[in-house]
C-alpha cells in the first residue's frame, strides 16, 4: 500500500507516486474551484468574501501540511477514507448546512465555522499526500529531496491539468465537473490504498450519485434561496459557473425572474424595465447618436431600447455565462433578430476601449456595483479618463450610480466624484421608481436639466434632476473612486458582510477612522 | 501597452520565469528544514497571508503597493538567502 511504510519498493510502486500526486493536484485544483465558488455564493459574493473564502480553503492545506507527518498510517487510511466518501455529498451537503442555519435563525457565526469546517475538510487531506510520500522511505535528505522534485512537479502539473478540466466546465452546471472530479478520486483510492472494495463502493456511490446531480443541484439552490434569500417560493431555472462568477436564474411564486451573480442580486425583470429607461433609453432620445457603446448589460435587455435611436449599437459584455442567461430568460433571442446595426463583443471593456478605433457618442455603463476590485475598477477616474478618449466631442457617459446621490462619501457620490474629476460636465438624475441615481457626464453635455423632464416626464413625474451647476456641492465630503484609491471594496464589503452576519450596524472603517482622530485629538 | 497581445506573452513568461526561481528555491531551503511538511507549511501560509495581504494593500494603498510590496519581499529573501548562504 502506498503511504505505508511497510510497502516494498518496486517498479510499479514509483510509477504509481507519481500518478497519485498528479490526480491529487487536479483533484485539489478542480475541490478549490467548486468550494470557494459555492461557498462565495452562499456567503454572497463580495470581494471581502471572495478573499475570506479562498483564505479559509489555503488555510485548511496549512492544516494538512502541519499534521500530515503526525499521524499513523492507520489514522491516516481511515480519515482518507471517511474524507473522501464525505466528497460525495459535495456541494450539496454544506449547502443544506446553510439552508438550516438560515432556516433555524441561528447566530451568523455559525456560516463561518461552516466555512472553515468544510475548508479544512475539503482540503487538508490533499495536503497530506506529498509530505508523507517524500518523507517516507526516504533514507537521506539528498534522496528526499530527489523525490520532492519529481512529486511535487506532478502535484503541480496535475493542477495545471485540473484547470484545464474547470475551464472546460464553464458555463455548465456542477453535473458536468462533479462525475469527472469523482472518477479522479475513485482512481486516487485505489492508487493510495490498493483496496479494491473501497473504490469497487466509491464508484457504485459515485455513478448512482451522478444520476440526479443535476435535480439535487437545482432543489438545493431553491432551498438556498427560500431560507437565505426569504423567498416565499423559489424555483432554479438556471445555475451554472461561468469564468468569472456563479450565474443563477430564479424564478418566484409570482412568476418574477432574478439574476444572481455569485449570491448577489443583479436584477430582476421588474427592475430590469427602470433601469434601461434611465441609463439607455432616455439618454439615446435625447442624443440621437450615430455610435452607441453598451459595456455590461449582459441581458442584453437594454439593445432594442437603444436600437431605434441609434445608426449602430455596438454592446461589450465579458461574462459569455451571463449572456447565456440572458438571452435564455430575459431577453428571447426573438427580439434581437433583425437588429444589423448592432453587434456583439465578448471582451473587456477595459481591453475594448483601449483597443477599438471607433469614437461613440453615448456610452452606457450598465454594470454591476463596484463591490468587487474588478467592477470598481470600472468606476475609477483612470477608466472614466479612458472612456473619455473614445467619446466625441459631445459624447456622453451614462452610469447607473447603485443608489441615490447624497451629500457623503458613499458609493454613489464617489462615482459621481471621480466622473466629475474627468468630465466638464455631470448630471444627476434620482429615480424613487428605480431606487436609484444615475449619472451622466460628457465634455459638453448635448442636453440640458429641462430636456431630461421633458424626456421622462410622463414615466415619473417626481424626478429629481440635479444639473451640472448643482453637483458640485453633493460631493464636499466624497473621495474620487481612483486605481489608487479603491477602499470603497474593503470597506462597503465589510460593512455589509458585518451587518449581515454579525449584526453589527456600523461600518467598520468609519469605526476604525472615527477611533483613530479620537486617539490622535486626545493627544 | 498593458492591453497588447504581446504584452500578454511577455507576462506569461515573466510569470514562467519567476515560477522556475520559485521551484529552484523550495530545493534550497528544505535543506535548511528537517521535515518537508514545515517548508509547505510555511510556504502555503505565506500564500494565503498574500492573498489578504494584496486585498487590503491593494484596496488601501494602490498601485505602489503592488510595485514596492513585491520588491520589499524580493529584497528580503535576497538578504536572508546571503545569510543562510553565509551561516551554512
Amino acid at each position: 500500500m502506498v503511504l505505508n511504510p511497510a510497502e516494498p519498493v518496486t517498479r510499479t510502486f514509483t510509477l504509481r507516486e507519481p500518478l497519485l500526486l498528479f490526480l491529487v493536484g487536479a483533484c485539489l485544483s478542480i475541490s478549490q474551484f467548486v468550494m470557494i465558488r459555492d461557498f462565495v455564493t452562499i456567503l454572497y459574493g463580495e470581494e471581502v468574501v471572495i478573499i475570506l473564502v479562498t483564505a479559509a480553503f489555503f488555510m485548511g492545506l496549512s492544516i494538512g501540511y502541519f499534521i500530515s507527518l503526525k499521524f499513523s498510517y492507520k489514522f491516516f487510511h481511515n480519515s482518507f477514507l471517511a474524507i473522501v466518501f464525505l466528497h460525495l455529498t459535495f456541494p450539496f451537503s454544506y449547502r443544506m448546512l446553510a439552508v438550516e442555519i438560515a432556516r433555524l435563525n441561528l447566530d451568523g457565526y455559525m456560516y463561518v465555522v461552516l466555512m472553515f469546517v468544510y475548508a479544512l475538510i475539503f482540503s487538508s487531506i490533499f495536503a497530506v499526500f506529498l509530505p508523507r510520500l517524500v518523507h517516507e522511505k526516504s533514507s537521506d535528505k539528498e534522496s528526499a529531496i530527489q523525490k520532492m522534485k519529481v512529486l511535487y512537479s506532478m502535484e503541480l502539473i496535475g493542477f495545471a491539468a485540473g484547470f484545464a478540466i474547470v475551464s472546460m466546465s464553464w458555463n455548465k452546471g456542477v453535473d458536468f465537473i462533479l462525475p469527472i472530479y469523482w472518477a479522479l478520486l475513485a482512481v486516487i483510492i485505489h492508487l493510495a490504498l490498493q483496496k479494491k472494495t473501497w473504490t469497487a463502493a466509491f464508484v457504485l456511490l459515485a455513478i448512482v450519485s451522478s444520476n440526479s446531480i443535476e435535480q439535487v443541484d437545482r432543489r438545493t439552490t431553491a432551498l438556498l434561496y427560500e431560507h437565505k434569500h426569504h423567498f416565499h417560493e423559489a424555483e432554479t431555472l438556471l445555475t451554472i459557473n461561468s469564468a468569472y462568477q456563479k450565474v443563477e436564474v430564479i424564478k418566484d411564486e409570482d412568476g418574477e425572474l432574478y439574476l444572481y451573480l455569485d449570491g448577489l442580486l443583479n436584477l430582476n425583470a421588474s427592475d430590469l424595465e427602470d433601469l434601461n429607461y434611465y441609463i439607455a433609453e432616455t439618454p439615446a432620445r435625447l442624443i440621437k447618436p450615430e455610435r452607441t457603446l453598451i459595456i455590461g448589460n449582459g441581458t442584453l435587455s437594454s439593445v432594442p431600447k437603444v436600437y431605434p435611436h441609434s445608426k449602430f449599437v455596438q454592446s461589450v459584455e465579458l461574462d459569455a455565462g451571463v449572456l447565456l442567461a440572458g438571452q435564455k430568460f430575459f431577453t428571447p433571442t426573438d427580439e434581437l433578430k433583425g437588429l444589423d446595426r448592432w453587434n456583439l463583443i465578448v471582451d473587456d471593456g477595459k481591453h475594448f476601449l483601449k483597443t477599438t478605433d471607433h469614437m461613440f457618442d453615448l456610452i452606457i455603463m450598465d454594470i454591476p456595483s463596484p463591490l468587487t476590485i474588478q467592477e470598481a475598477i470600472l468606476h475609477t477616474k483612470e477608466f472614466y479618463q479612458l472612456a473619455k478618449s473614445r467619446l466625441t466631442e459631445k459624447g456622453v457617459i451614462a452610469v447607473q450610480l447603485s443608489g441615490p446621490l447624497q451629500h457623503n462619501n458613499r458609493t454613489p457620490a464617489r462615482v459621481v466624484a471621480a466622473l466629475s474629476e474627468v468630465f466638464d460636465e455631470v448630471m444627476v438624475i434620482n429615480s424613487d421608481q428605480a431606487d436609484r441615481s444615475f449619472g451622466f457626464a460628457s465634455r459638453q453635455l448635448p442636453f440640458s436639466g429641462a430636456d431630461m423632464r421633458q424626456a421622462t416626464h410622463e414615466y415619473e413625474k417626481g424626478l429629481k434632476i440635479i444639473v451640472p451647476n448643482d453637483i458640485p456641492s453633493y460631493l464636499s465630503e466624497a473621495v474620487p473612486l481612483a486605481l489608487d484609491n479603491l477602499d470603497l471594496v474593503l470597506c462597503r464589503g465589510l460593512d455589509r458582510f458585518t451587518d449581515r452576519y454579525f449584526d453589527v450596524d456600523r461600518d467598520p472603517c468609519r469605526k476604525v477612522r472615527d477611533w483613530t482622530e479620537g486617539y490622535f485629538n486626545n493627544d | 501597452m498593458p492591453f497588447s497581445s504581446f504584452t500578454l506573452v511577455l507576462a506569461a513568461l515573466g510569470a514562467g520565469v519567476t515560477g522556475l526561481w520559485a521551484g529552484r528555491f523550495f530545493i534550497f531551503i528544505l535543506h535548511q528544514y528537517k521535515q518537508v511538511d514545515r517548508v509547505f507549511f510555511h510556504e502555503n501560509n505565506g500564500f494565503w497571508v498574500g492573498i489578504v495581504m494584496f486585498f487590503l494593500g491593494f484596496t488601501l494603498v494602490g498601485r505602489p503597493f503592488v510595485f514596492w510590496a513585491p520588491m520589499t519581499l524580493a529584497g528580503l529573501l535576497l538578504l536572508k538567502h546571503l545569510w543562510i548562504k553565509r551561516t551554512a
